[in-house]
C-alpha cells in the first residue's frame, strides 16, 4: 500500500514536470518540497499515526486568548 | 505573470457563488433562534463598508493583488510574512471547504464510501480549473450561476406549501445580543470570507469595477442566502434548524407537493457542488497565487497539483469528525478569521492610504 | 491528451456513487416498521413489513412482516439480514407503529435513531397501537391494498373527512417535542372485526408529556381536539335536535373550519381566547323536518351546532388540563409568542400553570347550505 502510494506520487510529479515547457531547478524545487510533503502527511495518514489536528492548535490558542 | 482580466458580470457571478458555497448547506447563526432573519440583514449591512475597503484596495493600486499591496504597505520583509500568512488562511479555509463536502456526501448520500473519494475528486477537477485560470472559472461561474439561482429560489418556492410562520416568532424574545453575535458570526462566515478575492482579483476591466463587483455580489448573494435561511427556518423551527448539520438538505427533503413533486434533495446537493466547486478553486488560486508571489516566481500554474494534493491530505487531517467540524465553524472560527478578514485589511487600508499621500501617487 | 485526461475526470464524477452500488434485489425495501419491547427482555423487537418485489406481471406482494430483535433499535434494523438476507432500505418507509408501552416509558430512545438516520424520511407517520403490542397490526388483513402500512397511508390521506384521529409526520412530531409550550400527541390504532377478518382502524389519540404517553383520548374526543386545534378537519357533526316538540337527530357536514387561537392579558393572567368558525350543511334530517327556510329555525340550528361543539372543546380541554396536564394544543406557544413577557414567568413552571389557565371557547356557525333540497322533503295524505 505505501509502495502504491509513493508510486502513485512519483508518476504524478514526474509526468508534470515532463510536460512543464520551462523546466526552472527553483521551480520543481518548490515542486517537489510541496509533493514530498504531501506524501509524508499522506504516508503518515495511512500508517493511521494520530497526527495532531491543527484545529485542536487554533482552538486551544483561541479559548485560552478568550 | 500573465494578466488575467475578468468581466464585471463574471466578477460579481463569482462573488456570488463563493458567498453561497458552504453557507448554504452549513447551519450557521444559529444561536439567533427565531429572529435569524434579522441577524443576516445586519451582517449584509456591517459586510458592506468591509467589502467596500476590499474594493478600495483594488482601486487604490490598480494592477496589484493583495500580497503586492501588502509589500507595497508594509515593506518587502513585513509585506511577505504577513503574505504567508494568507497563504495558509487561503490553504486552511480551502480544505475546511473540501472537508465540508466531504461530510455532506457521505452523510447524507454514500456512507460506506470513503471520505477521501469524493473529495479527491472534486479537488481534481479544482487542479484543472485553476490549471486553466481565472478567466475560465468567470466563465464558469457566469454560466452556473443561473442554475443555482433557479434552484435556489425554485425549492424555496415550492417549500411555500410547508412553511410556517409562527416559527419567526415572538420578535426578540431574547433580546438583542444573541442576534449581535450571531450577525458577526455570519459576517466572517460567509461574507468577509471574500477577503480571499484580494489575492485573486488584480485587474479589472474599468476602474470602478471593484467596487461594483463586490458589492453587488455581496447583496445580490447575501440576499439569495436571507431568504433560503429564512426559508429554512420557516419550514424547519428553529430548534429544528439549530440541531441539524445541513438544515438545507432537511428543508428541501420536506418537499411533497401532492405526492408528485417530491424527493428533491438532489437539487440541494448540486447547488452545493456548483457553489462549493467555485468556492474551493478560489481558495486553491489564492493559494497557489500567494505562494508563488511571496517566493518571486513569475508563474503559479507549476505549483496547483502539490498543492491539491496538500490540500486534500489536510482536508482529511483537519478535523477527526463532524462534531468537531460543526463546532469549529460555528464557535472558533469567527475569532480565528477576524483578524484575517478585518483586522490586517483595515491596517494596510491606512497604511496605503497613508503612504500614497506621502508620495503623493493618489490616482486621479 | 487533455481530451483523455477530461474523460477520466467525468468517467469518475459519474462512476463514484458505484462505491456505494446496491441492486434492487438486495434491498428490501420496509414500507412499515412495528415496534415492540420484547417481553422480560430490554430488547427491541421489530415487525418490519417488506415490500417483496416478485417478478411476472402480477406479482403477488407477500405481507407478512419479518419479525427482528436486537438490543437497540438500529441493531433490530439491521438484524433483517439474518433474517431475510436482505438489507432492509428505509428511504420509502409509509408508516411506523410503536407499542403502547413502549410509548410510555418514553418515546425518545426509539425516535432518535429514526431521526438520525440519513436513510429513514422524516415524513414517516407515527401511530401508537392500542392493542397489546404493535406486531399485531401489521398481522392484520390488508384486504384492499396490499400493505398495512400503504392502507395505514390510505386512511391518513383521508382523514380530513373523518377527523377523529390526528395523523402526525415524524418531523412535526420531533417539533412538537421540542417546541417551547407544546406537547405532542400521536394517532393510535386498534384491531376490529371486519366481515370475519381483522381490519386495522385508526381511533383516538395518545397523549404525551414529554415524550412519555401519559393518556389516551378515544375518538370523539380526539374530533373536538381536531376542532380546537388550528388545522383542517372537515366532518360531519351529528346532533340530537328538538324543534316545535319533535325530536330527531340532523346530520351536518363541515365544508370549512378555521380556528384561531389568541391570548390576551386579564387581570393578572393570561387568558387563552379560542374562537373557531364553522361553515356547515344540512346533511341528513332524521326525524324531524324543521323548515330552514324560516330565518329563526335556521339560526336556532346554527346556534345549536355552535353550543355543541363548544362544550365538547370545553370538555376535552378541561379532560386535558385536569388529567393529562399535558398542553396538546399549543397554548404555551401561543402564550410565548403573543405575550413573551408573561411566558418567562410561566416558563418554568408551565405543566402545573397550564392545568391552571384559564380558555374561553368561542364557536360561531354559519349554515351555508342544505345539500340538493331547498326544503325537507313534504309528506301528504
Amino acid at each position: 500500500m505505501f509502495i502504491l502510494l509513493v508510486l502513485a506520487y512519483l508518476l504524478v510529479g514526474c509526468a508534470e514536470v515532463f510536460l512543464w515547457e520551462t523546466k526552472d531547478i527553483r521551480k520543481i524545487g518548490l515542486f517537489g518540497t510541496l509533493l514530498i510533503g504531501s506524501l509524508i502527511l499522506s504516508a503518515l495518514m495511512l500508517l493511521g499515526v494520530d497526527i495532531p489536528s491543527p484545529t485542536g492548535f487554533f482552538e486551544k490558542l483561541i479559548l485560552s486568548l478568550s | 505573470m500573465k494578466a488575467e482580466v475578468i468581466s464585471e458580470q463574471q466578477g460579481i457571478s463569482i462573488v456570488l457563488l463563493f458567498i453561497l458555497g458552504n453557507a448554504l448547506i452549513i447551519s450557521i447563526g444559529a444561536q439567533a433562534k427565531s429572529d435569524i432573519w434579522l441577524a443576516v440583514l445586519i451582517a449584509i449591512g456591517m459586510a458592506i463598508p468591509v467589502l467596500t475597503l476590499y474594493a478600495r484596495l483594488h482601486y487604490l493600486l490598480p494592477g496589484m493583488d493583495l500580497f503586492d499591496i501588502l509589500q507595497y504597505g508594509f515593506g518587502s520583509v513585513i509585506g511577505r510574512i504577513t503574505g504567508l500568512i494568507y497563504v495558509w488562511f487561503a490553504f486552511h479555509l480551502g480544505s475546511r471547504v473540501l472537508r465540508n463536502f466531504g461530510e455532506f456526501i457521505i452523510t447524507v448520500g454514500l456512507e460506506e464510501t470513503p471520505q477521501l473519494l469524493p473529495i479527491s475528486i472534486l479537488a481534481i477537477l479544482c487542479l484543472w480549473c485553476v490549471k486553466e485560470g481565472l478567466e475560465v472559472l468567470g466563465r464558469f461561474s457566469n454560466f452556473f450561476t443561473r442554475f443555482v439561482v433557479i434552484m435556489v429560489l425554485g425549492t424555496s418556492l415550492l417549500l411555500l406549501t410547508e412553511v410556517d410562520f409562527s416559527n419567526l416568532s415572538p420578535f426578540l424574545y431574547h433580546g438583542m445580543a444573541p442576534v449581535t453575535t450571531a450577525a458577526f458570526k455570519i459576517l466572517t462566515f460567509p461574507f468577509t470570507e471574500t477577503v480571499i478575492f484580494t489575492m485573486v482579483f488584480s485587474n479589472f476591466q474599468k476602474k470602478s469595477s471593484p467596487y461594483k463587483i463586490y458589492l453587488i455580489g455581496l447583496i445580490l448573494g447575501g440576499l439569495i442566502l436571507f431568504i433560503t435561511i429564512t426559508n429554512e427556518v420557516l419550514v424547519l423551527g428553529s430548534e429544528l434548524y439549530e440541531t441539524s448539520y445541513f438544515p438545507g438538505y432537511r428543508a428541501v427533503q420536506r418537499i411533497n407537493i401532492r405526492n408528485f413533486i417530491q424527493r428533491l434533495e438532489i437539487l440541494a446537493g448540486v447547488t452545493f457542488l456548483i457553489s462549493g466547486f467555485v468556492q474551493l478553486s478560489i481558495c486553491l488560486l489564492a493559494t497557489c497565487k500567494g505562494l508563488a508571489k511571496v517566493l518571486n516566481f513569475d508563474d503559479y500554474r507549476f505549483i496547483v497539483t502539490p498543492t491539491t494534493f496538500l490540500m486534500v491530505t489536510m482536508s482529511i487531517l483537519i478535523y477527526n469528525s463532524i462534531i468537531e467540524m460543526n463546532r469549529w465553524a460555528v464557535e472558533i472560527w469567527p475569532v480565528y478569521a477576524a483578524p484575517f478578514q478585518l483586522g490586517i485589511p483595515v491596517v494596510l487600508w491606512l497604511a496605503c492610504e497613508l503612504k500614497m499621500k506621502l508620495k503623493g501617487e493618489y490616482p486621479a | 491528451m487533455k481530451r483523455y485526461i477530461g474523460f477520466l475526470c467525468l468517467l469518475m464524477v459519474t462512476t463514484l456513487g458505484c462505491w456505494n452500488y446496491r441492486e434492487v434485489e438486495e434491498l428490501g425495501i420496509v414500507s412499515g416498521v412495528g415496534i415492540d419491547k420484547q417481553e422480560n427482555t430490554s430488547n427491541y423487537q421489530l415487525a418490519i413489513e417488506i415490500v417483496n418485489i416478485k417478478g411476472g406481471q402480477d406479482g403477488q406482494i407477500n405481507h407478512h412482516p419479518v419479525i427482528t430483535q436486537g438490543q437497540s433499535m438500529f441493531d433490530s434494523a439491521r438484524n433483517t439480514i439474518l433474517r431475510t438476507g436482505q438489507r432492509a432500505y428505509w428511504a420509502h418507509a409509509t408508516a411506523a407503529v410503536i407499542s403502547e408501552d413502549l410509548a410510555r416509558d418514553g418515546i425518545l430512545s426509539v425516535l432518535d435513531w429514526v431521526s438520525r438516520d440519513a436513510e429513514v424520511r422524516s415524513d414517516i407517520w407515527l401511530f401508537v397501537s392500542s392493542e397489546k403490542d404493535a406486531k399485531s397490526i401489521f398481522l392484520t388483513e390488508p384486504d384492499l391494498n396490499d400493505l398495512v402500512s400503504f392502507k395505514l397511508a390510505d386512511m391518513v390521506s383521508a382523514h380530513n373527512s373523518v377527523p377523529k384521529f390526528i395523523p402526525k409526520e415524524l418531523w412535526k412530531f420531533k417539533q412538537e417535542l421540542s417546541a417551547p409550550g407544546q406537547s405532542p400527541t400521536l394517532p393510535t390504532i386498534r384491531i376490529v372485526e371486519n366481515n370475519g377478518q381483522k381490519v386495522p382502524e385508526i381511533w383516538g389519540t395518545a397523549v404525551f408529556r414529554k415524550d412519555k404517553m401519559v393518556g389516551w383520548l378515544d375518538g370523539l374526543e380526539s374530533f373536538a381536539l381536531s376542532y380546537a386545534l388550528p388545522k383542517n378537519a372537515f366532518g360531519l357533526i351529528i346532533l340530537p335536535t328538538t324543534i316545535e316538540g319533535k325530536s330527531g337527530v340532523v346530520s351536518y357536514e363541515v365544508f370549512g373550519k378555521t380556528t384561531m387561537h389568541s391570548a390576551t392579558f386579564a387581570g393578572n393572567r393570561a387568558l387563552m381566547n379560542v374562537q373557531v368558525d364553522l361553515q356547515v350543511g344540512i346533511a341528513d334530517l332524521e326525524g324531524i323536518t324543521p323548515d330552514y327556510r324560516e330565518t329563526t329555525i335556521l339560526r336556532m340550528l346554527e346556534e345549536d351546532v355552535s353550543s355543541f361543539i363548544k362544550q365538547e372543546i370545553r370538555q376535552v380541554i378541561s379532560r386535558v388540563q385536569q388529567e393529562f396536564k399535558s398542553d396538546i394544543f399549543g397554548f404555551g406557544g401561543v402564550i410565548r409568542q403573543q405575550l413573551p413577557h408573561i411566558w418567562k414567568d410561566l416558563e418554568s413552571d408551565w405543566s402545573e400553570e397550564f392545568t391552571k389557565l384559564d380558555v374561553r371557547v368561542a364557536v360561531n356557525t354559519t349554515i351555508r347550505a342544505s345539500g340538493l333540497l331547498t326544503a325537507p322533503i313534504q309528506m301528504r295524505d
